[in-house]
C-alpha cells in the first residue's frame, strides 16, 4: 500500500487570512487610488463644483440717473418700491384674498380674482407700490402673497414738467422725452456680485467674494426753469378755459444760448399714468384721444400764418430789395395771382389772396405793411425777392429741417414748393404752403434777437456722472441775416406791439416786439375752414434781447380766433414771468 | 515648546474669530449705509415734492398771496447828489 503523497498543503485558516488580507490590501489600494483621483487628479474640478454650489451670483442694477431743472430742482428720480405678487397654487380663499388686497391697493377685485385663480405659477398683483402700502398688504399675512423690491421712476414735479422729461415704462426703459433721448446714459451700466453663502443663505464672511459695482446713470441738468414752466402751463390752461381751444403750446428760449427755459402744452398729462388731465376726457368716446402725450412744440406742424412774414421781410431787407421806408404802391384788400381766382374759388391755394380786414387800396411802406400785417403788401415784397431767394432764407432760418434739439422724433416741417406750383411762393411769404413747429418759429425769432445768428435749441446743458460734471457739446450756430437787418426787424416787431396787431403783448417796464399769426386750418376735404390756429412769437427786451416766447393756440373760439386776441395775452404773461425769473433789468418802457 | 504651540493655536483662533466678527460688522455697516442712502433719497424726493410750484402756488393763493399787478422800479440817479426815486409803473389789472 502506497503512503500518501507528501506535499504543501494550505491550511484553510491561513488561506482565509490571506484572502482577507488581499481584499483589505485591494480595498486600501482602491481607496488610495480613489483618494489620489479625488485629491490630485480631480481636485480642481471638484473644488470648483463645490464652490459653484456655495456661490451665488447677483446682477447689481444701476441707479437710473436723475433729471434736474436749471436750478437743481428734481424733475425725475428713481426710488425703491415693492412689487406684490402671488403664487396662485398657495392661495386658499382667492375671493376673500382678492377683496382684502383689492381694497388696500385700490385694484379691481374681479381682475384680481381672475389672476389669483389662474393656472400660472406666478402672477403680479401690483407692481411698484410704495413701501407703506406693501407693508399693509404683507401685514395681512396671507399665504401665497409676497413682494420683492423693484425700482420705480418718480416725477416730483408731476404734470408740470412731463412734456420735457417724458416717461419710462414699467421696466424703467425710456419711452418719451428726455427719458428716451438719453435712455442709454440715464440707465447706467449693470454690475455683478458673486459671494459664497451657507445652507441658510447667509454670506460666508471669509468666503470667496467678488463685486463689480454697478455704474449709476448720468444725471441730466436741463435748461428748464421749473417755476417758469409752471407759470407758462398755468397761462396755457387759463387760455384754454377762456378761448375753448383744443390745445395751447408755449416755448420759451434764451436768445443768446438757445436754451429752452420752458416747453409746455395744455391739456397736461401725467407722466406716471400717461393720461391727459382734461375734463373733456371724462366723457371721451375714444380713450386713445386722452393719451395724447405727444409734444406738439417739437412734433406738431402747422401753417404759421403772419408770423412767417418776419422771414419774408428780413430776406427782402437783407437782399437790399426794400428798406423799411420803401413804399409799395397800390396795396389792395384782394390780390389775384391767377385770373378770376377770387371769383371762381374761395381758396387761397388757388391764387386768391386777401387781407384779414377789408381796406381801401393804398400805398404802404414796408414798415406799415409789417405792422398792419398786410398779406397783399407782403406778397408784393416777396415778388421783388423771387421764389428762389425766398426759399433760401426760409431754409436759412431753419424751416423745413429739424432744429436738432435733443428731443425725440422731431418734425422737420414741410416746405411746399412743388414744381409747377405758380402761387406757392406767395402763400409761403404769408405763412401758408409751409408747415412749421412752434420750436422752429421760436428759433427763427431768436436768430433775429441774437443779431442774425441762429442757434440750435437745446434742453440739456450738462451731465453729471461719477467723474463729475461735463458740459454738452457746443451748439450749432449760423448767420442768417446781418446784425443791421436783425436790428431793423426788431424795430418792426416792436412797432407791431406798439401800433399794430400785437397790442395785447405789451408788458409794463419792458419794450417788447413780436408778431401775431392767424392761419385757417385745413379741413378733411383739403380746403381751408373758418377754424384757426392763433399764434404769437415775440422777443424782449427789444433793445437787448434776452428771451423769445412762442405761443400757439389751436382752434380757439370765434371771439378769440386771431393771434392778437388769444395768443398775445398769453405771451405777455409768460414773457413777464420769464424776464423776472432771469432778473432782466426793466428798460423803463411804458405802454 | 508645548506652551508656545498652545498659545499660537489660541492666538490663531482668536484672530480668526475677530476677523469673522469684523466681517459681520462690515456687513452690518454696509446695510446701514444702504438704509441711510435710501432714507436720504426719500428725503430728497420729499423736498422736491414740497418745493414743486404746483403745490406751493395753490397754497399761496389760499393765503391770499398774488402775483404783483404792478412793476416797481427804483430809478437811481448816478450823479453824486442825485436822488433815489422809487416809482411804480403799470396799471392795477385787478380793477
Amino acid at each position: 500500500m502506497a503512503a500518501p503523497k507528501a506535499g504543501r498543503r494550505f491550511h484553510p485558516a491561513k488561506v482565509r487570512v490571506a484572502v482577507i488580507g488581499l481584499v483589505v490590501v485591494a480595498a486600501w489600494m482602491g481607496m488610495g487610488y480613489r483618494l489620489v483621483q479625488i485629491q490630485v487628479v480631480q481636485a480642481s474640478d471638484l473644488a470648483e463644483q463645490g464652490l459653484s454650489q456655495r456661490l451665488e451670483s447677483r446682477d447689481l442694477a444701476p441707479q437710473r440717473g436723475k433729471i434736474f431743472d436749471r436750478n437743481g430742482e428734481l424733475l425725475a428720480m428713481t426710488m425703491q418700491a415693492q412689487s406684490i405678487f402671488a403664487v396662485p397654487d398657495q392661495i386658499e380663499e382667492p375671493l376673500w384674498v382678492a377683496q382684502q388686497i383689492g381694497g388696500l391697493l385700490g385694484a379691481d377685485t374681479d381682475v384680481l380674482y381672475e389672476r389669483l385663480t389662474s393656472d400660472r405659477d406666478f402672477v403680479y398683483i401690483k407692481r411698484q407700490v410704495e413701501d407703506v402700502v406693501a407693508n399693509e398688504v404683507l401685514g395681512l399675512e396671507i399665504r401665497g402673497v409676497y413682494s420683492h423690491p423693484e425700482p420705480t421712476r418718480i416725477y416730483p414735479a408731476g404734470v408740470v414738467a412731463s412734456r420735457v422729461t417724458g416717461f419710462v415704462n414699467i421696466d424703467g426703459d425710456g419711452q418719451e422725452g428726455l427719458e428716451l433721448v438719453y435712455d442709454d446714459e440715464l440707465a447706467g451700466t449693470p454690475g455683478k456680485a458673486e459671494f459664497e453663502r451657507d445652507l441658510q443663505g447667509r454670506v460666508i464672511p471669509q468666503g470667496f467674494s467678488q463685486i463689480v459695482p454697478a455704474i449709476p446713470g448720468v444725471d441730466l441738468n436741463t435748461t428748464i426753469d421749473l417755476p417758469l414752466q409752471y407759470q407758462a402751463q398755468q397761462e396755457c390752461l387759463l387760455a384754454l378755459e377762456q378761448t375753448h381751444a383744443l390745445s395751447c403750446w408755449v416755448v420759451v428760449l434764451e436768445v443768446e444760448t438757445g436754451a429752452v427755459l420752458a416747453m409746455v402744452g395744455a391739456p397736461v398729462f401725467d407722466p406716471v399714468t400717461r393720461q391727459t388731465q382734461d375734463p373733456r376726457c371724462d366723457d371721451a368716446e375714444d380713450p386713445a384721444s386722452c393719451r395724447a402725450f405727444s409734444n406738439f412744440t417739437v412734433r406738431g406742424i402747422y401753417e404759421p400764418g403772419s408770423t412767417q412774414k418776419l422771414i419774408t421781410v428780413a430776406a427782402a431787407l437783407e437782399e437790399g430789395e426794400v428798406s423799411i421806408g420803401t413804399v409799395i404802391p397800390q396795396v389792395s384788400y384782394e390780390l389775384e395771382l391767377r385770373e378770376d381766382a377770387c371769383r371762381l374759388a374761395d381758396d387761397e391755394l388757388f391764387g386768391c389772396y386777401r387781407d384779414f380786414k377789408k381796406h381801401a387800396t393804398e400805398d404802404m411802406s414796408v414798415a406799415q405793411i409789417f405792422t398792419k400785417s398786410s398779406n397783399i403788401g407782403t406778397i408784393k415784397i416777396a415778388q421783388r425777392l423771387g421764389q428762389d431767394r425766398l426759399i433760401q432764407y426760409i431754409e436759412a432760418f431753419g424751416l423745413g429741417a429739424k432744429t436738432g434739439i435733443d428731443y425725440t422724433v422731431e418734425a422737420a416741417g414741410i416746405l411746399n414748393f412743388a414744381a409747377g406750383c405758380m402761387t406757392c411762393w406767395a402763400s409761403a411769404a404769408i405763412g401758408y404752403s409751409v408747415a412749421v413747429t412752434p420750436l422752429q418759429m421760436a428759433a427763427a425769432y431768436a436768430a433775429i434777437g441774437n443779431d442774425g445768428i441762429w442757434i440750435t435749441p437745446h434742453l440739456v446743458s450738462s451731465k453729471t456722472d461719477v467723474d463729475g460734471e461735463t458740459q454738452v457739446a457746443g451748439m450749432q450756430t449760423r448767420r442768417v441775416v446781418s446784425s443791421g437787418t436783425a436790428l431793423l426787424m426788431r424795430e418792426l416787431l416792436a412797432s407791431v406791439v406798439e401800433k399794430g396787431t400785437g397790442a395785447a403783448a405789451a408788458i409794463d417796464g419792458y419794450r417788447v416786439g413780436g408778431k401775431t399769426g392767424t392761419a385757417n386750418k385745413l379741413g378733411a376735404d383739403g380746403r381751408y375752414t373758418e377754424t384757426t390756429r392763433a399764434s404769437f412769437v415775440g422777443i424782449a427786451p427789444i433793445d437787448d434781447p434776452k428771451i423769445v416766447v412762442a405761443v400757439l393756440i389751436d382752434a380757439p373760439s370765434f371771439d378769440y380766433r386771431t393771434g392778437g386776441l388769444s395768443a398775445a395775452p398769453v405771451f405777455a404773461s409768460v414773457m413777464e414771468q420769464a424776464l423776472h425769473r432771469l432778473g432782466v433789468t426793466p428798460d423803463g418802457y411804458q405802454r | 515648546m508645548v506652551l508656545i504651540g498652545v498659545v499660537a493655536f489660541l492666538g490663531l483662533g482668536f484672530a480668526r474669530t475677530s476677523l469673522d466678527r469684523s466681517a459681520f460688522d462690515l456687513a452690518e455697516l454696509n446695510k446701514a449705509i444702504g438704509e441711510e442712502t435710501a432714507l436720504n433719497r426719500q428725503m430728497n424726493l420729499e423736498i422736491a415734492r414740497l418745493v414743486n410750484p404746483a403745490r406751493i402756488a395753490p397754497l399761496a393763493e389760499e393765503l391770499g398771496l398774488v402775483i404783483p399787478d404792478t412793476t416797481n422800479q427804483l430809478l437811481v440817479d448816478l450823479t453824486p447828489e442825485g436822488p433815489v426815486v422809487a416809482g411804480t409803473e403799470g396799471e392795477d389789472r385787478s380793477q
